[in-house]
This record gives structure tokens, C-alpha cells and sequence, in this order.
């Protein structure tokens, strides 16, 4: 016989994983520490390849005078001040990311709380109808 | 204010009920906007300016998520510039991908924000977004108005100075580097929208935060009020005194939009507000809770009054009907 009580609980689950659930189940799946590195990890990588872009901006743009601009200058100077500004500039997306993602997995937690009781809900009605139904051999 | 309240619901449960073919229908409209403005707007590979490729862009942009709409239109964006000049198309892509990483992966749910600046500041009225998102959105939002808007300024740009990206000279290669980027950072105006944007939109998000009653209401004219003041100031002081007149346009359509949203998603009944205290072991708690104005849907009933025809059914039609002999039904 069907469970009208288990199966509102399934639907409520399913109406979740397929909205707000899709962002915060899989989060859910990692400890705080493992997502929150991950994702400064990969920030770290995009954070990178903006920064090269920047970088060839610059270039583009001072086409011209950069003959002048390296001329008059230490190359090792130059580099040691481009890999400080890096420095900054990454140290600075990690933070944003480290605030970002932390904030993220809080919600995450907040949010999967009430889906996690629902599923324990519906296994203990699960348990309870296996039990009181009588087994295969019995019929 | 009743009937506008059973609107309101009736609407809701309407959308409520057609949700899928509500936001498929949006999705369409905005994508066959968006599509249909790159095309127009730029249009420098004939090809794609059919108006079957917009149409068939949005229809595809219909069952997908919006993130892949802005996907498609930068895409379309960086094929006319390509069809214009390669530097234009190189330094485009650049763009693109700077606000791809620094910003993008951060927030990935903002794809509508991304493409209503722009189409919005098509028309001129783009003050509208600011307090809107303030409203409605958190601050990691708020970025991507900048991203809509600097996308914006440098098409517009290009259409400007479409002149330096014509030439058909091989040395000219770098001058058009360089004057791609200047069109980036040498654009004042672009600099004042995006600072008044997120003035505008954090200033609107700090008031309807606080917990003081018609919170909302202050913090949509408050933030209506900074934007018309920082951009007016701006555009005297920039030179560009023709702007002003649509300025006004925009704040009085953001105004319109921000009560619009206010009556939709945060009606409170003030006259109700209620405020408890109480502890627990570890904290003390000072509630204000404020009732949202609702009121029930009336629904229609018909009663019968007068009793229902009575159907006659002939003797020998019910006994042929239930196979057997009409002196049983005696």
C-alpha cells in the first residue's frame, strides 16, 4: 500500500535536490577544509591566467614605448616588481576566495540541514512499513 | 489597494502554475532581444545578421540557462569584431576572459543581471538595474552590472571609433592594440556608471538590511536619490550635459520598477508589528516580527438552486440495457 506521508516527504526531497539542492548538495559533499581549498586552489589557476592577460594587455598597450620603458631599466628590477604585484594580486583573490567559499559552505551547511532530516525521516518510515508488512513467504 | 493585492496573488498563483513556460518565455524574449541588438548594433559579418540567427540563437537560449545566453552572445560579439579588425576581436576576447576569471567564477547566478545591463543601457534607462539588484540580490551580485556595463562601453566604443579599425594597413596592427584599450581605459563615462552602480546598489542593500520599518521603501529612494546625484554631478562635471535628460528618464523608470518589486516581494502590514523578548540558556533574544500584507484569493462557487433535470429512462430501454425481461422491473 502506498505511504502518503513518505511519499509528500520524497516529493518535498526531490522539488529541493532539483532546485536550491543542486547548488549546495555537492558542496555538501566535502569537509569545510577540502572545498574551501579546492576552490582557493582553482582561483588561485583562474586568478593566474587573469593576471597573464593583464599582463599582455600591458604589453599591447605600451607596444610602442616599451623599448623606452625596459631601456632605461634592470631587467631583474622589472621582473622582481611584476612578481610582487603577482604576489598582491593573487594574495588578494585568495582572500576574496577564502571569504566567498567559506560563507558558501555555511549556507550549504544551513540549507542541507533541513533536507538531511527529511531523508532520515523518510528511512525510518521505510524501516517501519518493512517491518510491519508481512514477507514474501508468509503470502 | 485590495483589488491590486488579489491581482498580486491571482498573478502569483499564475506564474506559480506556468512556471516552466513563464521562464521559458522570458528567456526568449530577452535572448531574441539580445541577440537581435548585437546584430543591429554591430552587424559587421553580414552573415550573421539574419534575422533567422538571432531566432534560432534564442530559440536554443529558450531550454538552456542563462549563463549559456551571455555565452553565446559574447560569442556573437567577439565574430563581428572579428569580421571587423583582429586586434578589436583579440582585445575583446581579453575582456571577456578578465571578467570570466576575476569575476565569474565567483558569482556564476548573476547571467540576467550580466545581460539586462547592457540591453537596459541600450536604452538608456540603465539606472534601473542598481537599485533593482539592491533590492533583490546580495553584494557578490553587484559586480556583475560592472561586467554588463564595461561589455557595453566597449562595443559602443568600437561603433565610435570604427574608423581607426577599418584600415587595411599591415603596420597599423599595434595602433589598433592601443586604441582598443585606450577605448577601455581612457572612457570616463564608463567609469562613472560603474561607480555610481555599485555606490548605488551597496548603499540600497546597507538600508534594507536595517531594521527599521518601510525599510525597503527608504532604501529604494535613498539609492534613486545618490545615483541621480553622483551621475548628474558626474556628467556636468565630465561635459556631457545631453545625458542629463535621460538620466531623469532612467531614475523615474528605476523609481517605477523599485515599488513595483517592493509591492511584489516585501508588502508588509506595519500597523501590525509585533516585538517579543525571550532567553534561552545561552542568548537573549529581541524579536520584531512584521506580518506580510495578504490577502485570500476569493473563490468563486456556484451553488445550484434549482434542482437538477431528472432524466427519464423508458422501461424497456433500462431492461435491454441490463439484460433481462421488462416484467422484472415490476
Amino acid at each position: 500500500m502506498l505511504n502518503e506521508e513518505r511519499i509528500r516527504l520524497m516529493t518535498k526531497m526531490v522539488c529541493y535536490e532539483e532546485g536550491e539542492g543542486k547548488e549546495y548538495i555537492p558542496v555538501k559533499q566535502y569537509y569545510r577544509r577540502d572545498y574551501v581549498g579546492v576552490e582557493m586552489l582553482k582561483t588561485f589557476i583562474t586568478s593566474t591566467i587573469a593576471f597573464g592577460i593583464l599582463c599582455l594587455c600591458w604589453i599591447l598597450y605600451e607596444m610602442e614605448n616599451i623599448a623606452d620603458i625596459l631601456g632605461g631599466r634592470d631587467l631583474v628590477d622589472f621582473g622582481i616588481s611584476v612578481l610582487i604585484k603577482y604576489a598582491v594580486f593573487a594574495a588578494v583573490y585568495q582572500i576574496i576566495a577564502f571569504l566567498v567559499y567559506n560563507r558558501r559552505y555555511t549556507r550549504a551547511t544551513a540549507s542541507v540541514r533541513k533536507y538531511y532530516y527529511t531523508l532520515r525521516k523518510v528511512q525510518k518510515l521505510q524501516e517501519k512499513e518493512e517491518r510491519t508488512q508481512p514477507s514474501e513467504g508468509w503470502k | 489597494m485590495t483589488g491590486l493585492l488579489e491581482i498580486r496573488e491571482r498573478l502569483r498563483d499564475v506564474v506559480g502554475k506556468y512556471e516552466i513556460y513563464f521562464i521559458a518565455g522570458v528567456k526568449f524574449a530577452l535572448g531574441l532581444m539580445i541577440f537581435f541588438l548585437i546584430n543591429s548594433q554591430m552587424g559587421y559579418m553580414e552573415r550573421l545578421t539574419h534575422p533567422a540567427v538571432s531566432l534560432l540563437l534564442a530559440l536554443v537560449c529558450t531550454f538552456l540557462p542563462v549563463n549559456i545566453m551571455v555565452f553565446f552572445a559574447g560569442v556573437l560579439v567577439l565574430a563581428h569584431l572579428s569580421a571587423l579588425s583582429l586586434e578589436v576581436c583579440v582585445i575583446g576576447l581579453c575582456l571577456f576572459l578578465l571578467l570570466f576569471f576575476l569575476y565569474g567564477k565567483f558569482a556564476s547566478h548573476n547571467g540576467y543581471l550580466v545581460i539586462l545591463t547592457p540591453v537596459l543601457c541600450f536604452f538608456k534607462v540603465p539606472q534601473v538595474m542598481p537599485v533593482a539588484s539592491g533590492l533583490m540580490r546580495e553584494p557578490i551580485s553587484y559586480l556583475s552590472l560592472i561586467c554588463g556595463t564595461v561589455a557595453y562601453y566597449y562595443i559602443e566604443g568600437v561603433k565610435q571609433n570604427i574608423v581607426n579599425f577599418t584600415s587595411m594597413e599591415e603596420t597599423e596592427g599595434t595602433a589598433k592594440f592601443t586604441a582598443a584599450l585606450k577605448m577601455l581605459t581612457g572612457n570616463r563615462e564608463m567609469y562613472l556608471i560603474s561607480a555610481a552602480f555599485l555606490v548605488t546598489s551597496l548603499l540600497v542593500y546597507l538600508i534594507r538590511r536595517q531594521s527599521v520599518n518601510y525599510a525597503w521603501r527608504i532604501a529604494l529612494f535613498m539609492g534613486n536619490l545618490v545615483q541621480i546625484i553622483i551621475l548628474l554631478t558626474g556628467y556636468v562635471l565630465l561635459g556631457m550635459p545631453e545625458k542629463i535628460f535621460w538620466v531623469i528618464v532612467g531614475t523615474l523608470g528605476s523609481v517605477a520598477i523599485s515599488l513595483i518589486l517592493e509591492f511584489f516581494f516585501y508588502n508588509l502590514d506595519y500597523s501590525r508589528v509585533e516585538r517579543v523578548q525571550f532567553e534561552d540558556d545561552e542568548y537573549y533574544y529581541f524579536v520584531k516580527a512584521i506580518p506580510k500584507v495578504y490577502v485570500a484569493r476569493k473563490d468563486k462557487r456556484v451553488k445550484q438552486i434549482t434542482p437538477r433535470k431528472k432524466t427519464t429512462v423508458n422501461r424497456r430501454k433500462l431492461a435491454e440495457e441490463l439484460d433481462i425481461d421488462q416484467d422484472m422491473l415490476d
